[in-house]
């Protein structure tokens, strides 16, 4: 699971620069927020993994 | 989620990550703000405190300009800073209000071309932040990771959190 998920990101920069990602459906996060585009998409990764980073940072501290 | 057409991507991400934090944080009583769980050193109001920070010195400060926020609030928040050290609690509506209309002053002193020349800021050895379009683009990072802490600091008092 760990080098899945190492190797990813390597997969989608790749897929990306191939130009793979030309259709992309919008996705609707609140009736406010919508994802419009892959970039937009892979922004909203960016602090989705961040938030769990925080949360990962928390535990790790409540762990001592 | 409206952003002006000529602003770049980051920015548009950026209104999603801080729509993300205040709906954590909206709604919260100055005792919730404030509440220090045991074996933190945090509250909620310094990771708001801390981001606005953050973002003030990785947009204005190296692109040139003084701080646009109160300088006091570096030694409330700033980077190895603690909520536990505080002497007095700060002012939770003067924080706020900075902390909600700094993005719309970032947006309209981009728009105006306020941010053309920028001080490269190493993050990690080898990935520099070289202009203020990547400082914003690293903030929602950073911003992500205290919605993190924020939503652990909820839970740590038994409040809903809303989640990603």
């Amino acid at each position: 699971m760990k080098d899945r998920f190492k190797n990813q990101m390597n997969e989608i920069v790749a897929d990306y620069q191939a130009g793979k990602f030309t259709d992309f459906n919008k996705i609707e996060l609140t009736p406010e927020v919508s994802l419009d585009t892959i970039d937009e998409s892979l922004g909203f990764v960016i602090i989705h993994e961040s938030v769990h980073i925080g949360l990962a940072i928390a535990l790790k501290q409540r762990l001592g | 989620m409206a952003v002006a057409p000529q602003l770049p991507l980051a920015f548009k991400t950026f209104r999603i990550t801080r729509f993300h934090l205040m709906r954590e944080v909206e709604g919260l009583t100055p005792e919730q703000m404030l509440h220090i769980p045991e074996g933190r050193d945090d509250n909620i109001l310094w990771n708001v405190g801390h981001l606005l920070c953050s973002l003030s010195r990785l947009t204005y400060v190296f692109s040139g300009y003084d701080l646009p926020i109160p300088k006091a609030y570096l030694g409330l928040f700033g980077k190895d800073t603690t909520a536990t050290a505080w002497d007095a609690a700060p002012d939770m509506d003067e924080v706020m209000g900075h902390f909600i209309s700094l993005p719309d002053k970032i947006e309209q002193d981009y728009v105006a071309g306020k941010f053309t020349d920028y001080t490269s800021l190493q993050i990690v050895p080898g990935d520099n932040i070289t202009s203020v379009e990547e400082a914003v683009a690293f903030h929602c990072f950073h911003e992500g990771l205290h919605i993190g802490k924020i939503l652990t600091l909820k839970e740590a008092m038994g409040l809903p959190v809303k989640g990603g």
